[in-house]
């Protein structure tokens, strides 16, 4: 399947440590792509609350939803493209992990919504233009309610939750595909955090 | 009359069939998935840091192998309501977690400490505030420790959200404030991730206020 093929680079973060028998104890510097800077959309309304948000997505049921912020700045839409090519940038440079891990491919798409939401907030934080705002970058885990590639409906699985100008979307940043975050896919959402 | 309920039953019925059971052997409804192609976008500006330490976790023997410890999700929910005092909502995945070692823990602090230095990162509410930290940091624990081991479960790192009746680590009373904490071997540490100070959970002052507790 698509998702498995990339389990082999396990692409997040910056810095990171390349598994390649080096001498890990000896602190060494590593590069790591800087990520384009991110486009707010500054339409209005400017910024969100997260009350708004959850009337939007006024389908999310039965669950678990986290909201760490008061209030939220949508990106460009336009923006998805670029933010995707940086953070295969990262996955492509920096990490590894071994094969026939066991590790469950869920875990991959809430960490690179974790990854990507805090490199996106340290590269934005001296941001002027949308008052004090977190960005609209966040994960949900939902059981899919019919197929998403080669996944199967039945599948429980982790997407990235993005807030945009065009609305709410559901990102799957392996296969660089997403969809909008329907009713039906937030009544099959049982996390979310945002 | 009894031939025109007979058609429209004969009528509705077919319908119902062609939708619901789709023996007729029409589509079923997809996703509309759309594409999301690449840029113009290159990775033409870089940044150095230094590379994250290696996260060893607790190992013990099993026979003649030593083997990844793991703790088991409910005894470590219930070893957190034991010694805070509170109880807490507890979000927690996986079935069993791995443990940290304290010194590789210190070294991850040390290191995200560093890099909020060298980036000079500041506060500023709601765009990087207190769970942007939090977030940051146990991020970067998950991604070490996902450079080391074969894992077949998470490290036993959390979010944790208290009310702030205390002021500790620089951070004054009042309100709802949140931190990082870790079970290494030594039970559970609570880390400040805006300064990297860290005491263990019994000597925590807002132990008894926990509210929420993510873990990995």
């Amino acid at each position: 399947m698509k998702h498995m093929m990339p389990l082999k680079y396990f692409g997040l973060g910056f810095c990171l440590v390349l598994v390649s028998g080096g001498d890990l104890s000896a602190a060494r510097d590593v590069p790591y792509p800087v990520p384009p800077h991110p486009e707010v959309h500054l339409g209005a309304p400017r910024t969100l609350s997260k009350q708004d948000i959850r009337d939007d997505l006024v389908h999310l049921e039965a669950g678990q939803f986290r909201f760490d912020d008061k209030r939220y700045v949508r990106l460009e839409h336009d923006y998805l493209p670029k933010l995707l090519d940086w953070h295969h940038a990262l996955r492509d440079q920096f990490a590894h992990i071994r094969k026939n891990s066991h590790v469950d491919a869920r875990h991959y798409n809430e960490r690179a919504a974790h990854v990507i939401r805090v490199l996106l907030g340290l590269n934005m934080r001296r941001d002027a233009g949308f008052g004090d705002a977190a960005v609209m970058i966040g994960s949900v885990r939902l059981k899919l309610p019919l197929d998403w590639l080669d996944e199967p409906a039945g599948t429980t699985l982790d997407f990235i939750l993005v807030g945009t100008d065009r609305g709410y979307f559901l990102i799957d940043p392996v296969t660089r595909t997403g969809v909008e975050y329907s009713e039906e896919l937030q009544r099959a959402t049982s996390w979310l955090h945002l | 009359m009894a031939l025109s309920r007979i058609v429209f039953i004969f009528l509705t019925w077919g319908i119902v069939i062609a939708d619901g059971s789709g023996k007729t052997g029409e589509p079923r409804q997809k996703l509309e998935i759309f594409e999301i192609p690449p840029s113009e976008w290159t990775a033409r500006e870089t940044r150095m840091l230094a590379a994250l330490p290696k996260v060893e976790a607790l190992l013990h023997r099993s026979g003649n192998t030593r083997e990844l410890h793991r703790i088991e999700r409910d005894a470590m929910i219930e070893e957190l309501r034991e010694v805070s005092g509170s109880d807490p909502v507890v979000l927690a995945r996986d079935e069993y977690y791995h443990i940290p070692a304290e010194h590789s823990t210190k070294q991850l602090i040390k290191w995200f400490e560093t890099l909020l230095k060298k980036a000079k990162v500041e506060y500023r509410p709601e765009a990087w505030d207190c769970d942007d930290y939090s977030l940051g940091l146990m991020t970067f624990g998950e991604i070490a420790a996902g450079h080391d081991y074969d894992l077949a479960h998470g490290f036993a790192w959390a979010n944790m959200i208290v009310r702030q009746k205390s002021a500790w680590s620089g951070v004054s009373a009042g309100g709802m404030h949140e931190l990082v904490l870790v079970h290494t071997h030594d039970g559970f540490w609570v880390i400040e991730p805006q300064n990297g100070q860290h005491v263990s959970l019994q000597k925590y002052p807002n132990r008894e206020n926990i509210l929420l507790v993510h873990f990995n």
